[in-house]
Parts: structure tokens; sequence; C-alpha cells
């Protein structure tokens, strides 16, 4: 590891300077959005319950009038498949679109910048209050800055836990100062992974840690959208005045003003190629065409276009690649919401008594001990009635099997099943079936074993 | 501040980061089919918490291990 370091430059910390245009305002919009989700989200109410609500000591996630129990855990599961495919799917299209508006990374980032500037001004001024020495204006600022990222970051770990716990209890606890040492932790947990990752990590995330930085290129080809340099319109680069005749100079558009890196959040210069740091958020973009428009040249010099276009050759958006990821994502797609939509809100289970194989009883029947655990996922109470079937003449203890189960509530009811010994001979199955007394739709069935002597 | 993390310090990160991503997803597959009461009788956000340090140790473990043979590798 000594040998590797030694190799180590440190490289210069990285001030992003502000940006406006298409991309940046896009990029804010998103921001907008997706924190506005997250932070908004715990406090949204539906039929007198929190909407969006992953009760985990209850193990019941709500979320909106579904109420899902880890019995579900394939519905969580298709979701994540189906977000991995559509990750697949628009970065082949749209190049690494996730990264420059939709990352957690770099949303975070983005509203710890915002404070930064609030706090320590533009990207010269945060340059020289760093070169300057301490004083009390420094400090002041340095300390504003941090204030505001530590509440904000706490105020993220307090959201966070409260899609676990409620968040108006949860806020009331934190009032009373009596919240819970594990709503405590978490808080403090998620705060400050918030202020690592954005305040103090920021682009080192992608560039070192981030695995979908690394293997995002695998879905790239020459047709997918990349931010690029135009480096056949834009070299040989360098400075002229403005209306300057660029022919006699022997120069290409690029002005070498190096706005372009200023602006970029990894620190990197696009106008050296494709770069893995690049997370194609077009701040590039956006600080070029201002400069295009100032100098009164066509804007593009940076711009998102694709491999092919930039050679000149025919672009594709429809090709194997695109398809073949479309089409699966389709099929999960359909495939989610079609089981979303026959997803039933009771079920039940059987399992036999594993004490006893069989009873034989003085009539000469046998008799089998199930414990039947009824699942009411729905909203409201039911009372189900039990009923078997299967072959010989069955009987169930006690008739009629009603049972009363409240709304999200697991039954465990035991019931016995008798049948006389030899009609038919030996063990067999036999279906269970659960059926709401007032709403028969709601029903479930499920199969078990029933066991009897065989001779 | 955010000055470039140095190759231990970003080995580290690498190895915390991915194992943390495991730990969460190996969390939810974990206590999606196990209740937490089969583990321990305590407090259900207790054993969640302990479970996902759990994993996320053993994950780490790994991660670190399998860096450490990748880097020393001669």
């Amino acid at each position: 590891m000594d040998a590797l370091d030694s190799y180590y430059v440190a490289e210069q910390k990285i001030y992003p300077r502000e940006v406006t245009g298409r991309y940046a305002r896009l990029r804010t919009l998103a921001v907008w959005v997706l924190l506005g989700l997250f932070y908004v989200m715990p406090w949204v109410m539906w039929n007198g319950r929190q909407a969006v609500l992953f009760d985990l000591p209850a193990r019941k996630f709500y979320v909106f009038g579904l109420v899902m129990w880890p019995q579900d855990f394939i519905y969580l599961t298709g979701l994540l498949v189906i977000a991995a495919m559509s990750l697949f799917f628009f970065t082949a299209v749209g190049g690494r679109l996730w990264c420059g508006y939709a990352c957690p990374q770099t949303v975070w980032t983005e509203a710890f910048l915002w404070m930064e500037r609030i706090a320590e001004g533009t990207r010269s001024e945060r340059i020289k209050l760093d070169k300057a020495p301490w004083s009390a204006r420094k400090l002041a600022r340095k300390s504003a800055k941090q204030a505001m990222w530590i509440v904000f970051s706490l105020w993220t770990g307090v959201t966070f836990v409260g899609f676990f716990t409620p968040i108006g209890t949860l806020v009331g606890k934190i009032v009373t100062l009596s919240l819970g040492p594990w709503e405590w932790f978490w808080t403090v947990f998620y705060g400050f992974a918030t202020y690592g990752n954005a305040g103090f990590l920021r682009e080192q995330v992608c560039k070192y840690m981030c695995p979908y930085a690394r293997f995002q290129s695998a879905m790239f080809d020459r047709d997918t959208m990349i931010v690029t340099y135009d480096a056949a319109r834009g070299e040989p680069r360098g400075s002229r005045r403005r209306g300057a005749d660029l022919a006699s100079l022997n120069l290409g558009s690029c002005v070498d003003c190096t706005l372009c890196v200023q602006v970029c959040p990894t620190g990197i210069d696009i106008r050296k190629g494709l770069q893995y740091e690049c997370i194609a958020c077009a701040a590039c973009i956006d600080a070029c065409d201002s400069v295009m428009d100032k100098m009164a040249y066509p804007q593009g010099l940076i711009r998102y276009t694709t491999q092919n276009a930039l050679d000149r050759k025919p672009a594709r958006i429809v090709r194997a690649r695109v398809v073949v990821y479309a089409v699966i994502l389709c099929g999960l797609v359909t495939g989610f919401a079609v089981g979303l939509l026959r997803r039933t809100p009771v079920d039940v289970d059987v399992i036999r008594d594993r004490n006893a194989l069989y009873r034989t009883l003085d009539d000469g029947r046998v008799e089998n001990v199930y414990s039947v655990k009824i699942l009411n996922k729905t909203e409201h109470a039911h009372r189900f009635e039990v009923t078997v079937e299967g072959a010989g003449e069955l009987s169930l203890q006690p008739q009629p099997a009603v049972f009363d189960v409240g709304s999200g509530e697991v039954f465990p009811a035991t019931v016995r099943v008798r049948r006389p010994a030899y009609e038919p001979l030996g063990p067999q199955n036999v279906e269970f079936e659960i059926r709401a007394v007032d709403s028969p739709e709601l029903r479930a069935e499920t199969r078990a074993r029933f066991l009897a002597p065989t001779k | 501040m955010n000055a470039d993390l140095s190759p231990r310090a970003r080995a580290v990160g690498v190895f915390v980061w991915c194992s943390f991503l495991t730990a969460c997803i190996g969390t939810m597959v974990l206590f999606a089919f196990f209740e937490p009461e089969m583990f321990w009788h305590g407090e259900r956000v207790a054993t969640y918490t302990l479970g996902f340090f759990f994993l996320w140790v053993v994950a780490g473990s790994s991660a670190a291990l399998a860096l450490y043979m990748a880097r020393t590798e001669r």
C-alpha cells in the first residue's frame, strides 16, 4: 500500500462554480421535486394514518391504500429489479441521467452547495476565504455553514426515521426529549451519513465509491447520449478579442476561458474527452453556452450528443440493446402491475399439529389437528369461515368454524378435521378455504396433509 | 474540507460503501423471511439494527479482505 501511496498526488479541493442555464434549471427542478417528495411524504396522511409508513415493529408497510406484509416481499424484489432495469434502459438511451439529476448523492450535494453559497459566497469568495487566515469573519461564515449543514442533516435523519415511525409522534418525542435509543441512533446515523456524503465526500463518492459509475460504461455504445466537447470545432483553442477573425488567427471556437472546468462538480476538463468521472450534470454545457452567446458564436461547443453524431455518422436511437432492455422492462412492469392487481388481501397458512401424527376417536374416526393462520391484509375487520374439502367424509370442528380477524391481524385458529379411518385408506391431501362471511370475494385457499393409518 | 482522498482512504471508502449497499439488501431479505423473534426476544427495531450492522460487518470484512488480496498481489 505504501508503494501505491507514493504515486499519489493530492488533487486540488474542488470549488464548483455557480452556473445558470437550461440544465442547471432542470437539475434545480429535480432537486426540488425529489427532496420535496422525501421531506414532505412522511407528513402526507391517508385515511387517518400516515400515507407512506414502513412500520417495522409491526412488520407492515403502508403505501397509500395498500398494506404490505413481509409475505409480499416479492413485490419489493420486483420493484428493485424494475428499478435496476430502468437504470439500464435510461443509461443506454440517455447516458448518465441518473447521476446528473436523480441520484441522492447529486441531489443532496446540490442542496449542501446551495447552503455553502449562502454562508461563504461565490466560488472565488470561497477560495479566498479558505486561503485567508482565521478571523472573526471567517469563523462566523464557516460556523454558519456548519450550523446549516448540521441542522439540515439532522432534519434529514428525522425525516428518514419518519418513514418508519409515525413522524408526528416522532417529532413530539424529540420536542419532549423522550425519543427511544434506537430512534436517536438512526436519526443521528442517517444525519451523519448525509453530512458525510453530501458535505464532506461529495464527488469522491462518485469517483471512488460508486459501483454504478464504474459499470455504467457497459451499457454505453456509440449511440448513447454523452456530454461532449466538439474538438473539431473548438480546436485550436485560445483567447481572442470579441469579433476577431478566427481564420486569420487560426483558432477554433474554444476561447479557453476554463469555465467548463470551474463549474464541474468532479473537477474534470471535458475537453480531454469522455471520462468516467463525468456525471453528465451538463454544468459545462450551460457554462459554455453562455460564453458562446457572449462571443456571438453558435451554442453547443459542449453539448449532449452521441459519439456517432460527433463522427458525422447516422445516429440510431432504436438498436438491439435498447430494444432488449425495453422489452424486459415492459415485461417486468406488466408482471408487477398484474401481480399487484391480483394480489389477495387475505391469506391463509395451515400447519398440521406436529405433536401428534393423528388421533383415533372412540367412534373409529381419525382426527388431525391444524393450526390455521388467517391473515387479514385489508383495512377492516372481517369474520372468516374456514371450510375443508377432500376425498372422504370430512368434518370440521368447531362447527361452524368462524373467526373474527381484525384489520392487519394474523389470527391463529385451531381446527380439527375428522374422517372415517378407512375411507379412503391412508393419508391424503385436503384443501382448506377461508372466506369472509360478509364479503365472499375475500377468500384464500391452501393445501395440507391429512394423516391416517395405512391399514 | 473535501480535498482528494488518499488511496488508503479511498480503499476504506470502497469497502465501507459497497458493503453498506450489500448489507441494506441483505437486511431486507433476511427480515422479510425471518421474524426478529427467531433471533432474540427483544425490541424489534433493536434486532433490525443489530442485524443490519452484523451484515455490514460480515460484508465489510469480506470486501476488505478481497481488496487487500487484490492490492497486495504480485
